[in-house]
């Protein structure tokens, strides 16, 4: 009878001693944010630039996770304070929510900042002029905002002009000046650049 | 009226399917989830197909996945009892039910269960407008609690391992010393599963079939169920004669009422705090109370119904997913958040509910009685051999060999209190551990 005992507890023991090795040994890989859904059930570590962070009641963050290429949702169980435009590397679990892969990672502990954003203010002509220097980067930018047709547009004083998508910032009426940080992407459909709006600041008008 | 009638038939159907469903040991509500997303468009396809078309038929889809969510917790109670193979929701409630089923009541179990579930559908549906005003109303009551749980979980815990009554070492030693052991005993089993639930998210687990893998399916299978059957093969346990006939004094009023409202109560706070699960809500509510075998079940039962229930309103005041079957039934019907009164279609859910879990009650009962009966006929020994190879291959196929290793460990950290003469529910360490870590950083001011 204690014998029996003995060898129980000295299994438990030496079984989770083991299951800490093996949680210690296996390390997440490394899976580029294109590849997750080969990956989906299991904890992979990836990276890329913060978009759209929002914190919930709770203390639920969802934030996008985007290479340039991919864009795709994450989900902290914890509140984390992030800023749009850091390139972060987070260790996640890979789920797939209505045929779309999604992250979903425990807290602060699973996210590093490798690299914060610089904030350069980047003129809309210069965006324009090397359009593929600046793809998939985060720029601070200025302009104002213009409907044409029903595409909403920034429109720099020099007549330079980018079609915008309005990511988390609150919509501005027409002709509001606006210093905007945003994500310059390439839309291969419409072989066209964007700017996805991430953070709006309305400006003084001019004298 | 034809729209009532609809959702009454919906009811029916979910009840049903999820009746059966719930009767697969360790199949978890949320796998099901998964694989009826996928099947969505047959069901629409199918609802529309019987001439259920006065509502429209995403509506209806989620109401059907509300109702077999719902079903499934009802009967996921029979397998737990009478076979000891447990889903993640049910696991606790293995020991009350397979203890009753040893002593010639598992029918009762079963019964009560059923009971305690439907009037936890009541209550929770009752209580969503409260609860909305809990939440959404003065910010201190909700802040408050929130901002306490990790002592209040603490404190929990601590009592658990306090309140241990049975005594531990030879008789020879004397009374203050043995209990003194017992208390020591305990504190370290929990503190040992609670390791081991720390470890359980670390594991590459892989799943053979395209749902992702749950860590909780092999560590509350071999903690729980499969600790149960080894435990009942070793002692060459065998089924007692099963009484059928249930009697109002098997359990008094004045036990019953607190035990549903503790499983209420902490399904209804399960549903609101992220990173907790309603299993988590069954090792509060196991701790919380110490009734009965009776109320005990009864506690278990109403806590994963009430959570279902519970999980629902929260994705309407908060638009925040907090299970499997919610995530599937916002994705086929779009919520509009709840400000003022109860929108139309939460209330066709709460019809929903109702009529579901009155059905699932009856379905509970009926099968409970005629499996009762049915498992007296078969070599329990041969019936237990058989559930725990059932058990090895589903937590093989859905967490591979890392979920193989976790279910091994728990089999042998579950029979240790057994063998130790201390109570199993020490063994609720596997999920207040990791709970306890979740809430420590806010409350101790780590971040």
């Amino acid at each position: 009878m204690a014998s029996g005992l003995a060898l129980l507890a000295l299994a438990s023991i030496a079984g989770i001693a083991l299951l800490g090795a093996l949680a210690t040994a296996v390390e997440p890989p490394e899976v580029p944010l294109s590849e997750l859904q080969a990956h989906v059930g299991t904890t992979v570590r990836t990276q890329g630039r913060v978009l759209e962070p929002r914190v919930y009641d709770g203390g639920f963050t969802r934030f996008l996770l985007s290479d340039g290429n991919r864009t795709v949702p994450a989900t902290s169980r914890e509140e984390i304070t992030l800023t749009p435009g850091d390139t972060v590397a987070v260790k996640a679990r890979a789920l797939e929510n209505a045929h779309r892969v999604e992250l979903e990672l425990d807290g602060p502990a699973n996210l590093h900042l490798i690299q914060p954003w610089r904030e350069d203010h980047v003129p809309l002509r210069r965006l324009l002029e090397t359009p593929w220097s600046y793809r998939a980067s985060f720029v601070r930018t200025s302009g104002s905002l213009q409907t044409i047709g029903h595409a909403p547009w920034l429109e720099a004083e020099d007549g330079s002009r980018v079609h915008v998508i309005r990511g988390t910032a609150p919509p501005e009426p027409d002709g509001t000046r606006l210093l905007v940080d945003a994500e310059f992407l390439y839309e291969a459909a419409t072989a066209s650049f964007r700017l996805r709006i991430d953070r709006a600041e309305p400006l003084p008008d001019r004298p | 009226m034809t729209v009532f009638l609809d959702l009454l038939l919906i009811a029916l159907l979910g009840a049903l399917l999820g009746c059966a469903t719930g009767l697969l040991p360790s199949l978890h509500v949320n796998t099901l989830a998964v694989l009826l997303l996928a099947a969505a468009p047959l069901l629409g396809a199918v609802l529309v197909g019987m001439g259920l078309v006065s509502a429209p038929a995403g509506l209806l889809v989620a109401a059907f996945v509300l109702a077999i969510s719902i079903a499934h917790t009802f009967v996921n109670i029979i397998p737990a009892t009478y076979l000891g193979a447990p889903d993640e929701t049910s696991a606790l409630a293995v020991l009350p039910g397979h203890q009753m089923l040893l002593r010639g009541t598992g029918f009762r179990a079963v019964h009560l269960s059923a009971l305690a579930s439907q009037a936890a559908v009541l209550a929770s549906v009752a209580l969503a407008v409260p609860f909305q005003w809990w939440l959404a109303g003065p910010p201190s009551v909700w802040e408050s609690v929130r901002a306490n749980l990790f002592w209040f979980v603490l404190a929990l815990a601590l009592l658990l391992v306090a309140l241990e009554p049975n005594p531990v070492g030879p008789a020879s030693w004397p009374k203050t010393t043995r209990q003194a052991a017992s208390k020591a005993v305990a504190l370290g089993l929990l503190a040992l599963t609670a390791l081991y639930g720390l470890l359980l998210d670390e594991l590459p687990y892989r799943s053979l079939v395209p749902v992702p893998p749950s860590p909780l399916l092999p560590a509350l299978g071999g903690l729980f169920g499969g600790a149960t059957i080894l435990t009942s093969l070793v002692d060459n346990a065998k089924i007692p004669h099963q009484f059928l006939r249930v009697r109002h004094r098997d359990i008094r009023l004045s036990g019953a009422v607190p035990a549903l409202a503790a499983g209420v109560a902490a399904g209804a706070t399960m549903s609101v705090l992220p990173g907790l699960t309603n299993a988590s809500a069954t090792a509060l509510a196991a701790t919380l109370r110490r009734g009965t075998n009776e109320e005990t079940v009864v506690t278990l039962s109403a806590v994963n119904t009430a959570n279902a229930v519970f999980n629902l309103v929260v994705l309407y005041l908060f638009g925040r997913t907090r299970s499997g079957a919610v995530v599937a039934m916002k994705d086929l019907w779009p919520v509009d958040p709840w400000f003022g009164t109860v929108p139309a279609d939460l209330l066709a859910f709460g019809v929903v509910a109702i009529a579901t879990g009155l059905l699932s009650m009856l379905i509970t009962i009926g099968i409970g009685r005629y499996a009762v009966r049915s498992i007296q006929r078969v070599p329990y020994r041969a019936l237990s051999w058989a559930v725990l190879a059932y058990m090895i291959a589903t937590v093989c196929v859905f967490t591979g060999a890392a979920g193989l290793l976790v279910f091994a460990v728990g089999l042998a950290l579950g029979a240790l209190p057994v063998r130790l003469g201390i109570r199993r529910v020490a063994l609720t360490g596997v999920l207040l551990g990791p709970v306890l870590v979740y809430l420590a950083p806010a409350a101790l001011g780590l971040r």
